[in-house]
């Protein structure tokens, strides 16, 4: 039963240096190509979408797109809005409260804001300057007022410029504006963005590993202080908002996703859209609705542990043998990992931890 | 045209020179002017095909080319080019290469003039009785000063350099000039077409489809497609199904005669039936002695190698087999380490050669190895006068048993700009060197002569001698003479197991700055892993030095977002094919480059 629902929008109106999800600046005419297709790529689905239950519309920026209502009121068209759980839209913050009176009458109920931090030297190496602490917490009592009280905020530690200190302001900033769910992402050096070249060329330079080992020590014990329960690796929530979305993800819940280069899991397969906006409008154009997908390698017995034990709660072994009818114990070497103390078995459950959690992909590898 | 005059208008020649002085791009030019690269295929260096040559800029393998020329006399000859590499690791290449020609063109950067490889290529062709052209490259820099150079040559080299060719292989100028002096005054091949067949095999290649392909100069006779020939050294015999020369593209031929250099293939699957250095004669008439040979170069430097994945240990012996009979200065046997398991020893002529080789196994068979410090052969005087060969740290016997122990000093020539003889001076005095002479090239350049330890200059001299002199010295050198040295070995112990893999011998002067250098860079080289690993040196039961890799504190792919499941899996498959690629030793993972930290310590305090 597919569950949930992802739409990709890879617009913005500004690129951070460390970004490599698929997106590009916003461009009229593109966009109103990419609308007509993606209208048609979810009509020609229609009939994947009975059951869902949860919509997480990402990018790029969806708010930074023109012609994001079109999308909203072809959903509206076959899905019944008022019925979905949770339906998430994000967005940077500058652009955040541009639509909002759309998310009102769209039943949009979650938002999920890219804030990253709110040190001054870093937040010109991301270009957001044109922004105060003050002008934010603003932007969020505006949207709680018309309604919507679940939102979630990104934040990035490691970062060129972050220190203890700017990270405690950060922490600062998240007690104030007290949302209902934080993701505190230890920054990824991805290949060929900005950020890369920059530290290649030597223009920013990061904390080191035990800097950023204390940032990510403080950032744990700050927010369990302030009442969010960590429950996947990067993400907290506060009591009754763990994101229903997401963990379909880890849950190997079945999904289904629709525009370029986003990611799909039903009948035990996964698939990813063609990532070429282009080639993308232009198959579609043709009514070639298959050669936009392409199947991806699955294997649910190694993404099950690789994927469920981001959950601090971690997974059942039984279902795993129910599942696939097989014992976990012979399909990985999970004793060792029990020996070496990164996994900790309570009965049917096992979960990372607490040094687990610091190398988890150390535990992930003997999954693959 | 008649076997005869074909001989008569046969040149062979090579191109020596030091490294960088412009050698491959000549033959380029030289290849140009003799049409024999259609331009569109034409590409920088082209006779230099393997990868590392192209990516390192430098010629590792001789190779031949096949060229026609016209020359102003109206006449037509056939030119047998053989380019050659220039770094000293590589002179046996270029005596093989120097043993099928009549003459070289020695060439000389006009803007950096004689160098030590200059020197000892020039000597190498001149005991070959090779007739030696001098030519001087890179007359269109500003900077070129050809009549010093000449000067140089004659002075320093006792050449005539009266009539020293100009040229720039850049530009192409002077380029026609050359191959008129060629055809001139190199000599045509001499040799008896009608005596019994004699061919030196100076390389030899392995194709996976028609299996070893000898190169080889006709000394004596004629060799025909069809014939049935046998290798005088093994006795093999085999039938010529092809027989070719490169021009460069291969070109199939019905015979070849003397002076003649080409390529045979005969279905040769046994690579151990042909060597480098044998005499081919014809099976049912054969030559009643062989050629002299090629003198073997014996090893310098040795080293172990071992396949990060034991399972490769068969397809590495195999893919020795196959370098062996492309490189035939490299000598092998099996060897076993407690940390790293079954692998071989190598025997190298030096460490470019060392690097190269274990480069091509990596790459050209897809070996992962792991390579551990190189040695160089000790001689071990036991008490009771038994003397042996000590070339593996492992093996370093206690000292209470033994008399002494000697090492090999290398007599070394260094040519710099006088500014830096105080440099280098001091410098060779640092690694132990002891004072020759020094000579006046001209007012401005001197040669440096100093006896030197071999593990000195395998360790870090070289390095040491280009950054102190700006790159400007150059270096030669060959084997003088053992002396007695008070030498130890250096353990190094990984959480708390001594590593065999990791000890060297040292001379006892440095053991402590060595040992404590080595610990600094293992702890830079081996990545944090989840526990604390002490690393210490040891020379004895005695610690010298010690360091701790801290234990790893985060290692976790922070995002895991948009159902992008796959991207996650990469990021893991990644890491963990670069885990393969360490060695586990005990508990800890041990990547390949720390085995050659030993080696490359950047900075070593006293």
């Amino acid at each position: 039963m597919i569950k949930g629902l992802y739409i990709h929008i890879p617009f913005c109106d500004f690129i951070c240096p460390y970004c490599d999800f698929k997106k590009r600046l916003k461009d009229d005419l593109i966009e109103k190509e990419y609308r007509d297709s993606l209208i048609k790529e979810i009509l020609n689905k229609k009939e994947y979408l009975n059951d869902i239950d949860t919509i997480y519309i990402g990018g790029g920026t969806p708010t930074a797109f023109s012609y994001l209502e079109d999308i909203l009121k072809t959903l509206d068209s076959i899905i019944d809005l008022s019925n979905i759980k949770e339906f998430t839209i994000e967005s940077t913050s500058n652009r955040c409260l541009d639509y909002l009176d759309l998310f009102t009458k769209y039943h949009v109920n979650r938002l999920s804001i890219g804030v990253e931090s709110f040190d001054d030297k870093l937040r010109e190496y991301l270009k957001r300057t044109d922004e105060t602490k003050e002008e934010l917490i603003e932007k969020i009592n505006r949207i709680r007022e018309k309604g919507i009280n679940n939102i979630n905020l990104d934040f990035i530690y490691s970062m060129p410029y972050s220190s203890l200190s700017t990270i405690k302001n950060d922490l600062e900033l998240i007690k104030e504006i007290n949302p209902t769910h934080i993701s505190f992402y230890d920054l990824i050096i991805e290949k060929n963005t900005q950020l890369s070249y920059d530290l290649k060329r030597n223009k920013v330079s990061l904390p080191s590993e035990n800097e950023s080992v204390r940032m990510r020590d403080l950032i744990n014990k700050t927010l369990k202080q302030y009442g969010y329960k960590r429950y996947e690796i990067s993400n907290w929530r506060k009591e009754g908002y763990e994101s229903i979305h997401n963990k379909y993800y880890w849950n190997l819940e079945e999904y289904i996703s629709f525009g370029v280069s986003s990611h799909s899991f039903y009948n035990n397969r996964r698939y990813e859209n063609i990532s070429n906006i282009k080639e993308y409008i232009r198959l579609i154009k043709n009514n070639d609705y298959i050669s936009i997908i392409k199947e991806e390698d699955t294997n649910l017995k190694s993404e099950y542990f690789i994927i469920g034990l981001r959950l601090i709660s971690g997974v059942s072994l039984s279902k795993y043998t129910n599942l696939f009818n097989s014992d976990p114990f012979k399909d990985f070497n999970i004793q060792k990992l029990l020996d070496n103390k990164l996994l900790v078995k309570r009965g049917d459950n096992i979960r990372l931890s607490k040094r687990g959690l610091e190398v988890a992909n150390i535990v992930f590898m003997e999954f693959i | 045209m008649d076997i005869k005059e074909k001989i008569a208008s046969t040149r062979n020649f090579s191109i020596i020179a030091h490294i960088d002085h412009g050698k491959s791009t000549l033959a380029d030019r030289i290849m140009e002017e003799c049409s024999a690269i259609d331009s569109r295929h034409m590409r920088d260096q082209y006779l230099d095909s393997m990868d590392i040559e192209r990516e390192r800029g430098i010629t590792i393998k001789l190779n031949t080319v096949h060229l026609n020329y016209k020359a102003d006399n109206g006449k037509e000859y056939q030119l047998n080019l053989i380019d050659t590499p220039g770094h000293v690791d590589f002179s046996y290449e270029v005596s093989r290469s120097l043993a099928a020609c009549e003459g070289a063109l020695l060439v000389v950067d006009s803007t950096q003039g004689v160098e030590a490889q200059t020197l000892a290529n020039c000597y190498l062709a001149l005991d070959n009785d090779l007739e030696v052209i001098p030519v001087i490259n890179k007359i269109d820099l500003p900077s070129s000063s050809p009549d010093l150079v000449k000067k140089e040559i004659e002075d320093f080299i006792g050449l005539d350099a009266s009539n020293a060719l100009l040229c720039s292989a850049k530009t192409g100028v002077g380029i026609h000039d050359i191959l008129e002096r060629v055809v001139h005054d190199i000599l045509p091949p001499e040799g008896n077409p009608n005596a019994p067949l004699r061919c030196l095999i100076f390389d030899s290649i392995f194709d996976p489809y028609r299996g070893v392909i000898p190169a080889f100069r006709v000394v004596d006779g004629t060799i025909r497609k069809g014939d049935k020939i046998s290798f005088m050294g093994t006795s093999f015999e085999a039938s010529i199904d092809t027989l070719f020369i490169k021009t460069p593209d291969e070109k199939e031929v019905e015979y070849l005669t003397v002076g003649d250099v080409g390529y045979l293939s005969a279905s040769i699957k046994d690579i151990k039936q042909v060597h480098v250095g044998d005499t081919i004669t014809l099976k049912d008439e054969p030559a009643l002695d062989p050629l002299p040979g090629y003198k073997r170069l014996n090893p310098m430097v040795y080293c172990g190698i071992y396949p990060v994945d034991n399972a490769d240990y068969s397809q590495l012996g195999d893919a020795m087999d196959k370098l062996k009979l492309n490189d035939a200065s490299l000598v092998f046997e099996k060897e076993s380490s407690q940390a790293l398991g079954f692998g071989y020893r190598l025997g190298f002529l030096g460490l470019l050669h060392m690097e190269v080789v274990t480069e091509r196994i990596e790459r050209e068979f897809n070996i992962p190895l792991i390579a551990t410090s190189p040695s160089v052969i000790y001689k071990v005087y036991k008490r009771g006068g038994v003397v042996y060969d000590l070339d593996n740290p492992s093996l370093f016997p206690d000292l209470g048993t033994i008399d002494r122990i000697e090492e090999p000093y290398m007599l070394t020539t260094i040519m710099t700009p006088s500014e830096y003889v105080g440099v280098i001076m001091k410098l060779c005095q640092d690694k132990r060197g002891i004072y020759k002479d020094i000579t006046y090239i001209n007012d401005n350049r001197v040669s440096i002569r100093y006896s030197m330890p071999l593990m000195e200059i395998v360790y870090d001299f070289f390095d040491k001698l280009k950054s102190s002199t700006k790159g400007y010295a150059s270096l030669d050198y060959e084997f003088e003479k053992y002396l007695p040295s008070k030498l130890v070995k250096l353990d190094i112990l990984l959480n708390g197991e001594t590593i065999d893999a990791l000890s060297t011998i040292v001379h006892q002067d440095f053991a402590y700055s060595r040992g404590k250098a080595i610990c600094e860079k293992l702890v830079d080289t081996i990545p944090r892993q989840l526990f604390d690993i002490p690393i210490q040196a040891a020379i004895g039961s005695k610690i010298i030095a010690r360091t701790t890799v801290k234990c790893l504190r985060k290692d976790v792919i922070a995002k895991c977002y948009g159902g992008d499941v796959s991207r996650k899996k990469k990021l893991l498959e990644k890491q963990k094919e670069g885990k393969k690629k360490m060695k586990a030793i005990g508990s800890v993972e041990v990547p390949q480059e720390a085995f050659l930290a030993v080696l490359k310590l950047d900075d070593e305090k006293k």
